[in-house]
């Protein structure tokens, strides 16, 4: 069994400790204004007592405390604790099932190259812009995004044939950074068996009983980025991030509603297993959140659409 | 939540670099001189500000003009100090470097755990040759000025 770490030891004793604490309190019956000392010196004397048992239970590897405090290590170590490295891996991973499943880039150097300008623009000034983020254009017609941890994108060419603006484009591309940002498809495995004492991924994580945890953890996320989608809140999370970073980049934010007003109009005749229409909440519930917040940018018409230059490399 | 702009009143002047590469120039163009390239989280002092720009004091004294989009009311989310270790091609430490290694950080393609899932997966060479072929796309800082420049957005809109 993995001995605790350091932090984890820490962060659970301070919450026993308030427990402990606060324990008497609940189970005795006291006089409401009765503050005495010697009353408190007997508080002082139980959570002593308690704090020392408690200590003895946590070396005890089969002990339910013990249990309790892996548990809580385990969510902690999967999402704000994970290293880059680790998160690198899971997102180069579910990227070569990305390409399984949607199809190679397409052969275009110059549409590659625009779409990487365009996503560097929004990554620098999104809300995690210390990673390298990658874009790439996938030979799929459905109308589909979505972003592996650490920073690879995937926009299908489908979705850029429904777009009509660089503005647009940003705040598709920015909504995806925004994703990875946020950590969301991370924090949709955070309860991954693989992550039972495991702290970062290594070598010899990926081999025997670990490598096939990690292998069916990231089926799970297919599942959850290629069909089930993430969680409505992400997904109304990531359009707000999206708006704010355009905006911060001098694109106009009014193109995540564009965007998706417009795949409105498409979603009646468009395929949509595998697509935004089922990954993504249903599409007037995004657009009438996005229209909410365009009174945080009250210069927005005044921003850039780039219409031409979006035609000029794209069509 | 997410950051949000301000428009600094006398109560409120204290603003962080937001962004990557962010320039203070001599004034409020992106046209003219840059004084220097402030570092992610730095925390300034906002003076004044016209139209998209705020006149800023960095903490070591220093004067001038940024684009309002590279300043927000938090700090950034910052990475950790060294993890960006062996993965930033070109950079040393935790890979947050200079302004001009900023844009064109990369992967050095795929991870060795990459490959052993792709090996356990039995994935075909060319998904693999795909993806290592993307990781390696780089933007310069230059390349990316141009971009921003010929389309005239943020800093470059006037």
């Amino acid at each position: 069994m993995k001995p605790m770490n350091h932090r984890s030891l820490i962060l659970f004793l301070c919450l026993w400790g308030m427990f402990t604490l606060l324990q008497p309190a609940r189970a005795e019956t006291r006089p409401p204004f009765d503050h005495g000392m010697s009353h408190k010196d007997d508080l002082s004397d139980s959570a002593g007592i308690r704090m020392a048992g408690l200590l003895d239970k946590l070396l005890d590897p089969e002990s339910k405390e013990r249990k309790i405090l892996e548990g809580a290590t385990t969510v902690l170590s999967a999402t704000g604790d994970m290293d880059y490295k680790s998160e690198r891996t899971i997102g180069e991973s579910l990227a070569l099932e990305g390409f399984r499943r949607y199809g190679l880039p397409v052969e275009n150097p110059e549409l590659q190259r625009y779409i990487n300008l365009v996503g560097h623009a929004v990554a620098r000034n999104s809300q995690r812009p210390g990673i390298p983020y990658v874009f790439v254009v996938v030979d799929s017609p459905l109308q589909n995004a979505f972003s592996c941890p650490g920073g690879i994108i995937f926009v299908s060419k489908g979705l850029i044939d429904t777009i009509q603006n660089e503005s647009q484009l940003a705040c598709v591309l920015a909504h995806e950074v925004g994703h990875v940002g946020h950590k969301h498809a991370l924090k949709s495995i955070q309860r991954a068996k693989f992550f039972k004492g495991v702290g970062k991924i290594t070598a010899a994580t990926m081999e025997g009983e670990k490598g096939e945890q990690f292998e069916s953890m990231i089926g799970d996320l297919q599942n959850v980025l290629f069909d089930k989608g993430l969680d409505q809140n992400m997904e109304f999370e990531a359009d707000q991030t999206a708006m704010e970073t355009a905006y911060r980049t001098g694109y106009d934010p009014q193109g995540m509603i564009q965007v998706l007003e417009r795949l409105r109009e498409i979603e009646s005749k468009a395929k949509k297993k595998g697509s935004w229409f089922s990954t993504h909440p249903p599409l007037t519930d995004r657009i009438q959140k996005c229209r909410k917040s365009l009174n945080r940018y009250p210069d927005a018409d005044e921003l850039s659409q780039g219409k031409n230059r979006f035609q000029a490399r794209v069509r | 939540m997410d950051r949000a702009f301000v428009h600094p009143g006398p109560w409120e002047n204290t603003l962080w670099v937001s962004s990557e590469g962010a320039k203070l120039k001599s004034d409020n163009t992106a046209m003219s001189d840059t004084v220097k390239t402030l570092p992610l989280g730095m925390e300034v002092s906002v003076l004044r500000s016209r139209d998209r720009w705020h006149y800023i004091r960095t903490p070591a004294g220093e004067e001038g003009w940024m684009y309002r989009g590279r300043l927000s009311d938090t700090p950034p989310e910052m990475e950790a100090e060294g993890q960006g270790e062996d993965l930033f091609a070109g950079l040393g430490g935790n890979g947050i470097g200079s302004d001009e290694a900023s844009t064109s950080r990369s992967i050095r393609g795929l991870s060795k755990e990459t490959e052993t899932y792709a090996d356990h997966q039995n994935t075909p060479a060319k998904y693999r040759q795909a993806l290592d072929q993307v990781l390696t796309m780089t933007i310069s800082d230059k390349e990316l000025q141009k971009f921003l420049k010929s389309g005239r957005i943020g800093e470059y809109a006037n």
